[in-house]
């Protein structure tokens, strides 16, 4: 006992270069348990900062100048924004890509929802529940460019299986891949097909977190069909609605392989999107910096669109 | 509303009516919509068993008969199938790799939590409720929680969620 108590301790300062770190004080302790936690952060901050806020600040920065790869970059200041504002092709493509996320995200919402609510019927057996959510989840399992193609060809104008069925039901030919005024919607179709499982998914959940208590009083006022949809069901999903709404968005606005596998952005300019414009204009035209101005330019549109929704959902959005 | 109708018979029947309703047409939507969802991977599939020569009819053979294997031969012999596919899997596997460590290093460590409603001498009982939690949570102000100690009302146990073998050795 006397000599366990007589046994020399660590000092409680030390000296010397680390003695901020390796006190035996509450401080030092501290300061201990600190650094664990950013050495367990460091990981992830250093992949975020070079491969995600790195890239953005240089895209912002090289929109200011001149640069085609291999020369050296020219500070020209806002001439590529004032070059963007006057053509037509990428002010196309910006409206372009907005008929696009209003038909494809419009789609995509309410066959989802829909889809969702089916899905959850208390009279649904949870075999059947199983089977559709898998039926509608397996186009995520492909990836977006190699299923262009099949639709590609599904979509063909003389010997697509589209056409073909169709044509059965008395529905001339359609081109839908061939005329400036179908391609759009056939690109949307394709990206609401391989995009509709992860809303259903993300709808289910939503639905299973409606809690129990709000449902069993539902039930015993009597709240049924359109009703208890309008009044109950929706209000508590709109947090979910609001997610899927807000991911979708940002999803659809950077659209890229369904066009740019099947139209090519044709005929005309008809099918080409704002991240088409962007490759465009960085690789076979290698003007580096106006593409830069582009990303900002769609960077911020995404902001203010998705800012947009987060103050507009004040006043529908309910939490619980 | 229904629900202040007069007559109870009358509304129950009209409601029983109503949810059968919108139980089919829910199931009917399902299978429309399920049926078009599944037909492109279906005709890529039995594209896949076809011939050049047949790859085009309408209407097309949905149920590939005779099935053409020599399709996935070819594959492999006319690209590098194997290594695009190896490939594939590498880069997949070093992505949730990294991923998983980088993510779960910086989520901060969970404890898990066993609480044990009643004495917790009475070793009968196995009714017990666990969680995982921060650290915050598992400890009442920087402590192991010995919540126990006062009132015998319930007990809590901690320890890091990597040791959950240890449970019974780290009891507190």
């Amino acid at each position: 006992m006397q000599s366990s108590l007589k046994k020399e301790q660590a000092p409680l300062k030390s000296s010397g270069l680390f003695s901020w770190l390796t006190d035996n004080t509450l401080t030092g302790m501290a300061r201990r348990k600190a650094l664990m936690g950013y050495l367990f952060v460091l990981p992830t901050m250093l992949g975020l900062l070079i491969f995600v806020i790195g890239p953005v600040l240089v895209s912002f920065g090289l929109s200011f100048f001149d640069w085609d790869i291999i020369g050296e970059a020219k500070f020209v200041g806002p001439k590529n924004y004032s070059r963007l504002v006057d053509d037509p092709v990428v002010l196309t493509s910006f409206r372009n890509t907005a008929v696009f996320v209003l038909v494809a995200v419009g789609f995509q919402m309410t066959l989802s929802l829909l889809l969702a609510l089916a899905i959850q019927q208390k009279r649904m057996r949870t075999w059947a529940r199983y089977l559709f959510r898998s039926i509608f989840f397996l186009p995520l399992l492909t990836s977006g460019a190699t299923i262009s193609i099949v639709l590609a060809y599904m979509f063909q104008r003389e010997f697509g299986p589209i056409n073909y069925y169709l044509g059965q039901i008395g529905i001339s030919r359609i081109s839908w891949l061939n005329s400036s005024q179908w391609s759009l919607i056939t690109v949307a179709l394709t990206y609401v097909w391989h995009q509709l499982g992860f809303t259903l998914i993300v709808f289910i959940g939503g639905l299973g977190n409606i809690s129990r208590e709000v449902q069993d009083a539902a039930d015993v006022d009597g709240a049924t069909g359109a009703f208890r949809l309008w009044f109950i069901t929706l209000p508590l999903l709109s947090p979910t609605l609001l997610f899927a709404a807000v991911v979708g968005i940002i999803n659809a606005l950077q659209v890229f392989s369904e066009p740019f596998v099947m139209t090519k952005g044709g005929p005309g300019d008809s099918s080409r999107t704002v991240v088409m414009m962007i490759c465009q204009a960085a690789f076979p035209n290698l003007e580096v910096g106006y593409g830069s101005a582009i990303t900002v330019i769609l960077f911020a549109v995404i902001m203010a669109v998705t800012g947009l929704q987060f103050y507009l959902s004040k006043r529908w959005v309910y939490y619980q | 509303m229904a629900v202040y109708s007069n007559s109870a018979k009358k509304r129950d029947w009209k409601q029983y009516i109503s949810s059968r309703l919108g139980f089919w047409f829910g199931i009917l939507l399902l299978v429309l919509l399920g049926i078009i969802v599944l037909a492109p991977l279906a005709w890529a599939l039995s594209s896949s068993l076809r011939n050049p020569r047949e790859a085009f009819k309408l209407p097309p053979d949905w149920l590939p008969l005779n099935p053409d294997w020599s399709n996935y031969g070819k594959v492999f012999e006319q690209i590098p199938y194997a290594t695009y596919l190896w490939n594939s899997i590498f880069v997949c596997s070093v992505t949730i790799a990294g991923q998983l460590v980088t993510a779960t290093m910086a989520s901060g460590q969970r404890y898990y939590i066993l609480v044990h409603p009643g004495n917790p001498d009475d070793t009968n009982s196995s009714d017990y409720h666990s969680c995982f939690c921060t650290y915050e949570q598992a400890t009442f102000g920087g402590y192991p929680c010995v919540a126990d100690s006062a009132s015998h009302r319930y007990s809590l146990w901690h320890f890091p969620a990597t040791s959950i073998f240890l449970a019974d050795s780290q009891r507190i």
